[in-house]
């Protein structure tokens, strides 16, 4: 550092001036040199027919890897399964499978795989591919995220649990083009699961990694992967498949932040986003401007909250049902979810009240739109708080009034009536044992956060209970749940195929998601009869029971059932509203362009 | 001079080493794992996973075995983006990065120094007064306002340049501006407080005695001395710039290497995290030994010590 005193340094003036120069070459040059690597970049595509805000950056674009919706709205692009969903209806229609039988019980499938079928490497696909594919799947060694989607076909539980082998598993190729699979219990959600992105096929030479090069078999193929930036894919000149998809080329931009997508897509920069911030919805619902792009449509998902059985005072039956009538989920989807969620009373989401009521916030803003019920032939449980119409407790869903449906859970009286009962201290008394302070535990992001205040709030208000908040980020806030060291914990679930199945396997003794501690024999039972029934009404019934125990004693503290949120140009067609937000670009055009 | 780099490359090879080690059990020490999900596969398959990426070996076996992919420059594939080796995502963001970095640090640097200079010549004065607000507010305002209010205006008020992206050049411009604006404020201030004292000096003094004007007496002759405390700050600032910034990535849209950080650290990707903090590392090394090569080349009684 220079200091006071030292020697003057003038007397060097022309080596110094020299020195200087030197310096402020280098740096000439440095930017010279930057400006040249800038324009010497690899040239930059033009803008595709299609572009998509598709959120985060995917991880794996290998069917088996992969288990986002970013990664699965690609793979389900690249590839083709043997069945494809109606983008309206969702009913399945042909994809790789011309024709299918099903056996009555719903155990057995039978594909017939169309002729001519090539892989984008030019190589023929047959029955053998699938079986394949699914095998690998399947495979404990190869370790696939979603193999337990295939663990109900027969032999695949014990080749998982090392009892069997590979060869057990009852998936097989007739002939070229015959497929047969085989189940242990009734499976009428197989269908859907084809057009899933776990069991797509996957090419013989991928060797368990997916990119430009490795070979798929839909109307796009991968051209273009460039990191947190862009992925493209492009018309397959080999696809033999029954669709005549009309975009040639589609974007997925990848953006961490929902700010940033929303930027790009009011900049023009993309037709469909998939995320934007939590805090523009209320203006993207009212705005005349955004109003029509902005989709919020039901989506098969419910977010709940977990409660730990194994921690008093929550192993209190009362103490749980007190919890979930203190609460105005009304309020809560208006004021905090900005509007689009509907309550839920119940564990299986969207309900034909629910429906009945998102239909008319459409009808409100103007924008006609049919939306389907979420799970076919399925009547809904929902627990409610004072006598409704003579019925009390846990009742079905569809004898419940749309217009009556804001406020069925919320009952605050009869929460603190059921505490006080049960012998706990409520507020305005002296009596009975204090309820000790739980601590709500949710990951970080705003969301979350904010219901977790929004609920605190609440269950002071309500039933003078004391709560604490915790936040943890996602990873470590996982290891918490599922070691159930927790009161209260966030969850979120999405139906992997529209049937309750999906819903209510999920808190069996059991399953590896219960994470509550909860164990009910009963429930068990009845999910196990559920899964074991062929017949369709018979079966929706047993599920009915199994939700009604599981809202009756259960772990869950059900809040609102799930919206899509897409914000779409009104340029792009074919975009429907659909209860998986799962929306083929085989169907999607544009109107100019 | 070639006794100075041998020494200085073996503290670096040091100094990498235990900043890789440490970081290795740190990100090993936080909770969950990479593949955790909200949905979690059955044990067996879990297992089958952990298998696959020797992650249910001992801690000091994985340890060594990273060590040794590193020391071989292969540190295999992403956990999170399997696809991709952790070589190659690093490598794909890192020119990025680069550029947009050493662009902010050029612009940065050149605008701190000349405002700097000129506060320095109307010392008192109003313009002087301006310079320094404007410093203290660039040094002080965070990076996600600034950037935010800059797409307001530019973008969406003005309608110049892409919101974010990284398509073109004048989607550079912006995260280039945002990014330069810290080191312009820190250059301008202390070539301007190095440019008072040195004024001050009796060379200085000898200088305008002569005749010579003020600006030429600053610019000739009291820069290169008052460029000291700046050099001496270039080499972290440089590293920080030129490995990316977390918020300008994340708010551009641009794919540069600064999210791997966050990103794989939250991802619990232990080999993309370990690679993002060598990169640093190394970085840090590089651009602290460029900086003392210019301080010895501006400070000439730093030459005797260092022989």
């Amino acid at each position: 550092m220079p200091g006071r005193g030292h020697k003057p340094m003038i007397a060097a003036e022309s080596g110094q001036t020299m020195n200087f120069r030197t310096i402020v070459i280098w740096i000439s040059f440095g930017i010279t040199a930057s400006i040249l690597a800038l324009l010497w970049r690899a040239p930059l595509p033009g803008r595709a027919d299609l572009v998509i805000g598709n959120g985060t950056d995917p991880g794996s674009l290998h069917p088996h890897r992969a288990t986002g919706n970013p990664e699965g709205r690609i793979i389900r692009a690249i590839h083709e399964g043997l069945v494809l969903l109606d983008p309206e209806t969702l009913d399945p229609m042909p994809g790789c499978a011309q024709s299918w039988q099903i056996s009555a019980d719903a155990r057995r499938y039978q594909f017939q795989i169309q002729h001519g079928l090539r892989w984008s490497d030019g190589t023929p696909l047959d029955a053998d591919d699938f079986v394949r594919s699914w095998l690998d799947l399947i495979d404990p060694i190869q370790g696939a995220p979603y193999g337990d989607l295939l663990e109900s076909v027969t032999g695949a539980r014990q080749w998982r649990n090392g009892t069997g082998m590979r060869e057990q598993v009852k998936i097989q190729a007739l002939d070229s083009t015959w497929l047969e699979i085989e189940f242990d219990h009734p499976v009428p959600w197989f269908l859907y699961l084809c057009a899933q992105t776990p069991l797509q096929p996957v090419h013989p030479d991928s060797d368990g990694r997916a990119g430009p090069g490795i070979a798929t078999n839909g109307p796009w193929m991968l051209t273009r992967w460039s990191l947190r930036d862009r992925i493209r894919i492009e018309t397959n000149p080999e696809y033999r498949g029954p669709s005549r998809p009309t975009l040639k080329s589609i974007d997925f931009l990848a953006a961490e932040s929902a700010n940033t997508q929303l930027n790009i897509f009011a900049a023009g920069l993309s037709d469909w986003t998939v995320r934007v911030p939590a805090a523009a919805i209320p203006i993207l619902r009212s705005d005349p401007i955004w109003s029509p792009r902005w989709r919020a449509d039901p989506y098969l998902g419910i977010s709940f909250y977990r409660l730990n059985l194994e921690r008093p005072p929550l192993d209190d039956p009362a103490v749980r049902r007190a919890l979930s009538l203190s609460i105005d989920r009304q309020q809560l989807c208006r004021d905090v979810l900005g509007g689009d969620p509907e309550p839920a009373y119940g564990f299986v989401p969207w309900p034909s009240p629910a429906i009945e009521r998102q239909q008319q916030k459409l009808i409100d803003r103007g924008i006609p739109s049919a939306l389907t019920s979420g799970l076919p032939g399925y009547r809904a449980m929902v627990a409610i708080g004072s006598e409704y119409n003579g019925l009390r407790g846990v009742i079905p869903a569809h004898q419940v009034a749309s217009e009556d449906w804001p406020r069925l859970g919320y009952d605050p009286r009869g929460a603190r009536e059921l505490l006080s009962e049960a012998g706990w201290r409520v507020p305005g008394s002296t009596e009975g044992r204090e309820i000790p302070t739980l601590e709500i535990l949710h990951p970080s992001g705003s969301t979350s956060s904010l219901v977790a205040q929004w609920l605190q709030l609440a269950w002071k208000r309500e039933l003078g209970l004391d709560s604490t908040i915790q936040t943890l980020e996602w990873r470590s806030f996982l290891d918490v749940q599922r070691a159930v060291d927790y009161d209260i914990s966030r969850s979120n679930w999405i139906a992997d195929y529209p049937d309750p199945a999906t819903f209510l396997t999920l808190f069996t003794s059991d399953s590896p998601n219960s994470r509550t501690g909860w164990s009910d024999s009963q429930y068990d039972q009845s999910v196990a009869l559920a899964l074991a029934e062929a017949d369709p009404e018979l079966r929706m019934q047993l599920w009915q029971r199994a939700e009604k125990i599981l809202l009756e004693r259960g772990p869950v503290l059900p809040l609102w059932s799930m919206t899509s949120g897409n914000l779409v140009s009104e340029d792009v067609t074919g975009f429907f509203a659909n209860p998986l937000d799962q929306h083929d670009l085989r169907a999607i055009g544009r109107k100019s362009r | 001079m070639s006794r100075l780099l041998l020494k200085r490359l073996g503290a670096s090879l040091v100094t990498i080493w235990a900043v890789f080690t440490i970081s290795f059990f740190i990100i090993r020490a936080a909770p969950g794992g990479p593949f955790d999900a909200d949905r979690d596969p059955p044990p067996d398959v879990k297992r089958a996973i952990e298998e696959r990426y020797d992650l249910d070996a001992p801690l000091w076996s994985q340890y060594l075995d990273q060590l040794q992919d590193w020391m071989m420059l292969d540190p295999g594939p992403s956990l999170r983006q399997p696809d991709h080796d952790v070589a190659s995502i690093l490598a794909a963001g890192l020119p990025i990065s680069l550029t947009i970095g050493g662009l902010a640090l050029l612009l940065g640097t050149t605008v701190g120094i000349f405002l700097g200079l000129i506060a320095a010549l109307r010392v008192g004065g109003w313009l002087d007064h301006l310079i320094v607000v404007i410093a203290s507010v660039g040094i002080s305002l965070p990076l996600y306002l600034i950037a935010g209010m800059l797409v307001l205006a530019v973008s969406f008020g003005l309608g110049w340049l892409p919101p974010a992206g990284w398509e073109s050049v004048p989607s550079l411009i912006m995260p280039v501006l945002c990014l330069a604006l810290a080191p312009a404020a820190q250059a301008a201030r202390l070539v301007r407080s190095g440019l008072i004292e040195m004024s001050s000096e009796e060379f200085a003094r000898t200088a305008r005695a002569k005749g010579i004007s003020p600006f030429r007496v600053l610019f000739r002759h009291c820069l290169r001395p008052a460029l000291i405390p700046l050099v001496a700050t270039l080499g972290p600032m440089a590293a920080a710039l030129l490995t990316g910034s977390l918020v300008i990535e994340q708010i551009f849209a641009i794919p540069g290497v600064g999210m791997h950080f966050i990103q794989g650290a939250l991802n619990r990707d232990y080999p993309l995290v370990l690679g993002a903090v060598l990169l640093y590392t190394v970085l840090l090394q590089l651009m602290t030994l460029l900086a003392d090569l210019m301080l010895l080349s501006l400070d000439p009684r730093l030459r005797g010590d260092a022989s």
